[in-house]
């Protein structure tokens, strides 16, 4: 089997592959539509749309490992040929539109805050070039600068939920059951599709040095994103209250906006803008290049270093597509929504597939 | 078969549209040791093995055939059958004599492959200066001195002695080689071997070697060493008699440290491996020599410790030295460009330093150090981007205010490389970040000056770097005096006469100091260079460029491999460190050597490193 | 070498079209705003919106240092036309982004505020922590005449002064964030501090005593008995129901709503003495805890309790009485400052009780009581209030006396 990768990526590669596929999500609007739709019981929401993710992982490592191979030859032994190309597409699919969808969001983002007179184009074809460069660079160098960065930036975020202490008011988070349980447990099980970036860790199993190395990855990253998710959505209730928290477009940067400290460190959201675009760039380059290399694995290319340009020019063709933000953020929760499929249909039938064959051939060997 | 054609149709779309990546080898990776994986040893068959055996099975065919012919002829000859035959003798030898040519062809080539004749030194002392006279165009070329003598043995040899003048040390000729030679009776005993003799019972030199083709006694004569010829023997004695003029032991002048040793390398390879020698008493320590570069000739030493080193990586450093193909290499930066794995990255992937104690260190730690005659620089190879910001007597000080004085180099080296960009970006972009009593300070004082904040960067940028190469030209007395005038007044006339602004000033001086205090030359380069790309980002598209080019600095950092060994090694692979990454710990607690390095053996200190805090002393008790 | 030279003179062209502004801006082509001050126009239906520049100018010069602060006034329908005529009439861009304060007409504040509310929490050049002031009188009257006599730049000046109030909790410091959030939180109504610009002609009335024991009651802004300093005074808070402004508290009820909000700090009382009813005692008071309040529902009205504590410092005793002692001198005091804001709180809360304005936030504490936020917003805690009971109860203790432990009478 042609290996695609330089060298072995361990358990903190791993870990900063997966946050920031995962955590970016947190600087765009999905925590107003959360905290409008849940109340102050999201963080319920948010514990279930991690944890369900986390056991589909381990389904989906066990699947890799009962056939040697990389994830195409691991569906086709399963699901044969259709089904696994089905699968493969499905995947990429999902892979590329969370990319594109993420790269409008931070263009708009950046648009409303950064640089509010900036050419919308230009800014989208600058995210784009920036992750086409670094999947150019490959996986390796994309998970290495991303784990390098990754403690920075956190200690930044967590810096900012420190310095808005003052205006906490602990009795925003009452009533503590929010809009209702049914509705958060709702929320919390259609809500998956966030988490969707931790099965990178299965499809590029090739990469990692073992399997131990995936699960730890896994668990480090998935809990590590769950605590800065419940951090975050508490901060900001606690903050701003339910009903204001539900009308804000950019909860963090809000956040960041209303520090201030004395009269000299105020105003400060400028200098956070490096963090959320390296968040943006790590979930931008990370989908991108999964949708990439499942392309490559499945249609067995040489190497995934030439159209990597050209998943950055195809990306940034579709982000241009949806005519408004509102359409953009609709078009998001439908990802959302629509990657339950990749988390609970494609795992649920390959792993039972896995069980099936292994009962199969336990049998034939008891003969 | 309607499946194969479809098949087959899709491969063939997928051939002419698909890149197909070249065919280059694998790139080399320090990998783990393979122990007990000892592979066989195979005679290395050269890779264009076809064509020369072809060659060598038709000059053999040609001289059977030659041979054949000849006999025949003689037969014939004798027979007296000659004439009848004399068109097919005649086709015959016109083939012959074409093969002839071709093999003349083919032999000519290989001559001139290599660019010194090949014959070997003949019997006679007339021949064989006629022949040195040749090569070194003597008597145009008045280096080379000839001196004829004869040695006082019975019976007297006529001998010829030649050498470089200027190369080779005199006295030691005189008392070493001539004196002996000419002036002591030595008595021969017939039956043993003319040079043998010569060289263990006439010759009270340190080293004397037989040489048996004009190639080595080239070699030697170049390098300083004298040659003997002796009549009647097909073979030459060299003689070390180097002693050229050279600068002694000095103090480094680039890299000065308050603690630690002060010697310097210098330009000859011997006083630089006697100095890691001095310091380093191991068996262990391996110097390799390969000659380097077709014309130049110029010696290039390997030293590395046996026991520890990577074998692999020692292999391969042999590998790619021995594999260049140049004129001449006359600086040990050169040499570095040639072998690196990633040429066109300006950051520097050896590190190259004029102090033998920090080649000491990273021998111990299991590098391979580089040193080329004619070059005061030595490089270490693999190392990381941390072994760059380490300076020499980081170890002599204390812990805590050498990792103190760490932060400010890597504080220093982030603010060399950022601190424009982030200036441009906030003032032009994200103004609502400075405070207001600082922004309207700031506007009342650029108010004044005609020209965007890009301009005034540019200029005080291409100020400060003519300031700085100038004052590398200027002669010693002048130096620093010019480079405070034309610091100070420049920046204070620029200011007055509105150019630039006051804070433009302060932004480029910090900068331009913050870069000297990164302790490599060209890794502070690599920064000046960034910057300007960082600049240019802020310039476009504020914060938001200086963040996404610095991600992708980082990610280019990530990939980068310095011989095989990740260029961030301890902190982006994560592996055992050692103990001295970004900051150090206490020299008893850096137990292991750094993992990536992937050396064969791996403690350096036991477990506990000062036994005596484990003992009672000797001391009475404190009551 | 040619090639590459062509890619790379290709690419430097392109970038040098890359090269659009962008919105870039020289530090010396914006005008920055410190101030905004909103009226009602003449007009229906139009505001009237002033701004205060800063203008930068070099420390070396010697002009008039009242030309750094320049007041533009337009009248329009909205912020964001306003903006737009600031174009016109000013040569630099305008930018908001260091906008000190927004000061709002008491004429305006009482009409509502809710539709020139709206640009604030969209733009982006607003941001939550700025400061918001109530002015009597009109906007553009406090900002022309406000020409303080200290400080040379007027943010430095608003920062200061509005960051003063910890020292007497005389008036707080209320940003846009804390109203807006307060508005939609109902959970409690809206208080933003008042301010007025005082003709220096007049000296005010002193106001007489309200509560027994204690010396002098409140003021309100542009009523302190002072003549000299900065023109403008900042006293007391104005209350809002939702985004209409019903009605305004003095100093001292500024105290009470300070202490209920848990953030007094300092503070001079002057009470009568005890045992001497013709003289002073000055004690300096801080809150000792937060308030510990409890908000319950008995037959689905709110029965409210507040326990606060406050610790003092004695600062000055004419009387020569030797209360420092400890013991029942010292309970004695104690307990007329006590009685002192006892009255004060219960004045407090029916003043509030009477504007159907909660500022104190008695809201908050009744939402772990219910289950979810639709039951808690089917309660309507806004309404409830006026018929709520407040029961207080203040404890204070004096624990230092100053540097003197004792006087002694003078003959």
């Amino acid at each position: 089997m042609k290996s695609y990768h330089v060298g072995k990526l361990g358990v903190a590669e791993g870990i900063a592959l997966v946050f920031g596929m995962i955590v970016s999500r947190l600087f765009l609007s999905g925590m107003s539509d959360g905290i409008r739709n849940n109340g102050q019981l999201y963080w319920l929401a948010m514990i279930l749309f991690t944890l369900i993710p986390l056991v589909v992982l381990f389904m989906m490592v066990y699947v890799n490992n009962s056939v040697s191979g990389d994830i195409v030859v691991v569906c086709k032994h399963l699901v044969g040929k259709a089904g696994a190309w089905l699968i493969v597409i499905a995947y990429s699919g999902m892979f590329f539109a969370n990319s594109v969808l993420v790269l409008r969001q931070y263009a708009e983002y950046t648009l409303s805050t950064a640089l509010p007179r900036a050419d919308f184009q230009l800014v989208i074809v600058w995210y784009a070039v920036t992750a086409g460069v670094i999947c150019y660079l490959g996986i390796e160098a994309l998970c290495r600068a991303s784990c390098i960065l990754l403690p920075f930036m956190l200690v930044g975020l967590f810096l900012i939920f420190a310095m808005v202490s003052p205006f906490y008011i602990v009795y925003n988070l009452t009533p503590w059951q929010g809009n209702g349980i049914m509705t958060v447990v709702e929320s919390g099980v259609h809500g998956v599709g966030y988490n969707m970036g931790v099965l990178s860790l299965v499809f590029l199993s090739s990469a990692f040095q073992n399997t131990k190395t995936i699960k730890s990855a896994a668990i480090y990253a998935i809990s590590g994103s769950l605590v800065l998710r419940i951090v975050d959505m508490l901060v900001y209730t606690m903050v701003f209250g339910v009903a204001v928290g539900g009308e804000k477009t950019m909860p963090f940067y809000e956040l960041a906006r209303l520090v201030y400290v004395n009269q000299y460190i105020q105003r400060i959201e400028a200098l956070f803008i490096v963090v959320w675009v390296m968040f943006g760039l790590m979930a931008i380059a990370g989908s991108m290049y999964m949708g990439l290399y499942l392309i490559v694995v499945l249609l067995k290319l040489p190497g995934l270093r030439p159209i990597a340009p050209l998943g950055a020019i195809i990306v940034a063709n579709l982000a241009m597509l949806p005519p408004d933000i509102g359409t953009t953020i609709r078009l998001d929760q439908l990802l959302v929504q629509v990657s339950q499929v990749g988390i609970y249909l494609f795992p649920g039938i390959l792993f039972v597939m896995a069980l099936v064959k292994k009962r199969r051939k336990k049998s034939c060997a008891d003969i | 078969m309607r499946k194969d054609g479809i098949q087959t149709i899709y491969t063939s779309i997928k051939n002419i549209l698909v890149y197909q990546p070249s065919k280059q080898p694998d790139p080399f990776v320090l990998d783990e040791n393979q122990q007990d994986t000892k592979k066989i040893n195979c005679d290395p068959i050269p890779l264009d093995s076809s064509e020369s055996l072809q060659q060598l099975e038709a000059m053999v065919q040609y001289a059977k055939r030659l041979v054949t012919f000849i006999e025949d002829y003689i037969e014939e000859l004798h027979n007296g059958q000659w004439f009848g035959k004399r068109r097919e003798w005649k086709v015959q030898y016109d083939a012959l004599k074409q093969q002839q040519t071709e093999i003349n062809a083919i032999l000519e080539k290989k001559n001139n492959d290599d660019n010194v004749s090949e014959p070997t030194i003949s019997t006679s002392l007339e021949e064989n200066q006629k022949k040195i006279e040749e090569i070194y165009q003597l008597p145009l070329n008045k280096d080379v001195v000839i001196r004829k003598f004869i040695i006082s043995t019975q019976p007297e040899v006529k001998a010829l002695l030649i050498f470089m003048d200027g190369l080779a040390d005199k006295k030691v000729m005189n008392m070493a080689v001539l004196q002996p030679l000419m002036l002591l009776q030595n008595q021969q005993e017939s039956d043993s071997d003319v040079v043998d003799f010569i060289i263990e019972q006439c010759l009270p030199s340190g080293q004397a070697s037989r040489v048996g083709s004009f190639k080595e006694v080239q070699q030697g004569i170049n390098t300083g060493d004298a040659v003997l010829f002796l009549d009647g023997i097909g073979e030459a004695v060299t003689i070390e008699t180097k002693g050229a003029e050279h600068r002694g032991v000095d103090r480094p002048a680039t890299e000065q440290s308050v603690r630690g040793s002060q010697n310097a390398f210098t330009e000859v390879l011997r006083v630089n491996t006697a100095l890691i020698r001095s310091m380093l008493h191991s068996s262990d320590l391996i110097t390799e020599m390969i000659p380097v570069g077709k014309r130049g000739h110029s010696n290039c030493a390997i030293m590395y410790l046996k026991t520890i080193a990577n074998e692999e990586l020692v292999a391969e450093v042999r590998r790619r030295i021995k594999g260049i193909n140049t004129d001449i290499i006359i600086d040990s930066g050169i040499l570095e460009h040639f072998i690196v794995d990633f040429p066109s990255n300006p950051f520097p992937q050896t590190l190259s330093t004029e102090r033998p104690d920090r080649v000491v260190v990273h021998l111990v730690e299991g590098r391979v150090a580089i040193l080329v005659d004619g070059s005061p620089f030595g490089h270490i190879a693999p190392i990381s981007l941390f072994t760059l910001m380490h300076s020499a007597d980081d170890f002599s000080m204390h812990f805590y205010y050498s990792n103190f004085l760490r932060m400010i180099r890597w504080v220093g080296g982030l603010i060399s490389m950022l601190l424009p960009a982030l200036y441009l970006a906030i003032s032009t972009f994200h103004q609502e970040a400075i405070p207001t009593e600082l922004l309207l300070s700031i506007t009342a004082a650029r108010g004044q000056v005609p020209f965007p904040t890009i301009f005034e960067i540019l200029l005080m940028e291409l100020a400060f770097e003519l300031i700085r190469e100038g004052g590398l030209r200027i002669p010693g007395i002048l130096g620093s005096t010019l480079g405070i005038v034309g610091a100070i007044i420049l920046g204070q006339a620029a200011v007055s006469a509105k150019i630039v602004s006051p804070i433009m000033v302060i932004v480029i001086a910090v900068t331009g100091l913050a870069s000297y205090s990164i302790p490599e030359y060209r890794l502070a380069s690599a920064f000046r260079i960034f910057r300007l790309v960082f600049v240019f980002m802020a310039l476009v598209m504020g914060l938001v460029g200086v963040a996404c080019s610095f991600f992708v600095l980082t990610g280019i950092l990530s990939s980068l491999k310095s011989f095989g060994m990740p260029y961030l090694a301890p902190i982006a692979p994560k592996t055992t460190s050692g103990g001295d990454v970004i900051l150090r710990k206490p020299v008893h607690m850096q137990q292991r050597r750094p993992d990536e390095l992937n050396t064969q053996d791996v403690i350096r200190q036991g477990d506990v490193s000062r036994p005596w805090t484990k003992q009672i002393p000797t001391g009475g008790d404190d009551s | 070498m040619c090639r590459y030279l062509m890619r790379l003179t290709v690419l430097f062209a392109m970038s040098i079209l890359l090269l659009g502004c962008n919105g870039a801006k020289e530090l010396d082509q914006r005008a920055n705003v410190v101030a905004m001050g909103l009226d009602t126009a003449e007009q229906e239906g139009m505001t009237r919106i002033s701004y205060q520049f800063a203008v930068p100018r070099m420390e070396t010069s010697k002009e008039d240092a009242s030309k750094d602060a320049v007041i533009v006034t337009n009248t329009a329908a909205t912020l964001a036309e306003g903006l737009n005529l600031l174009n016109s009439e000013v040569s630099l861009q305008p930018v908001l982004a260091h906008v000190k304060v927004i000061v709002v007409g008491e004429e305006l504040a009482r009409r509502g505020i809710a539709n020139v509310l709206g640009p604030f929490m969209r733009y982006r050049e607003y941001r939550g922590s700025m400061f918001v002031v109530v002015t009597r009188g009109t906007a553009k009257n406090f900002l022309e005449n406000n020409k303080p006599v200290f400080v040379t730049s007027m943010a430095k000046y608003y920062e200061e002064m509005i960051g003063s109030w910890q020292e007497t909790g005389y008036f707080l410091e209320t940003t846009l964030h804390e109203y807006y959030t307060r508005l939609k939180s109902n959970s409690g109504q809206p208080y933003i501090a008042l301010v007025a610009v005082n003709p220096e002609s007049s000296e005010g009335k002193i106001s007489t005593q309200k509560v027994p024991g204690e010396k002098i009651d409140g003021y309100r802004a542009g009523d302190l008995p002072r003549s000299g300093g900065d023109a403008a005074e900042f006293a007391g808070t104005a209350l809002f129901d939702g985004d209409k402004m019903v009605g305004s508290l003095s100093t001292t009820e500024t105290r009470m709503l300070s202490m209920l909000l848990g953030n007094y700090r300092n503070g001079y009382i002057v009470v009568e003495d005890p045992f001497n009813p013709n003289s002073t005692v000055n004690i300096n008071l801080h809150l000792g805890s937060r308030p510990k309040i409890n908000v319950a529902l008995v037959e689905d009205r709110p029965v409210i309790h507040v326990s606060i504590l406050l610790e003092g410092e004695i600062s000055s005793i004419p009387s020569a009485i030797n209360y420092e002692q400890g013991g029942s001198y010292l309970a004695t005091l104690e307990n007329q400052v006590s009685q002192i804001y006892q009255q004060q709180l219960m004045n407090f809360s029916k003043h509030t009780q009477q504007l159907n304005a909660d500022v104190a936030g008695f809201g908050y504490y009744l939402r772990p009581a219910f289950q979810s936020n639709k039951e808690f917003e089917d309660y309507k805690w806004n309404q409830k209030y006026s018929q709520a009971e407040v029961n207080v109860e203040v404890k204070t203790r004096i624990r230092r006396n100053g540097l003197m432990l004792r006087t002694v009478p003078t003959e």
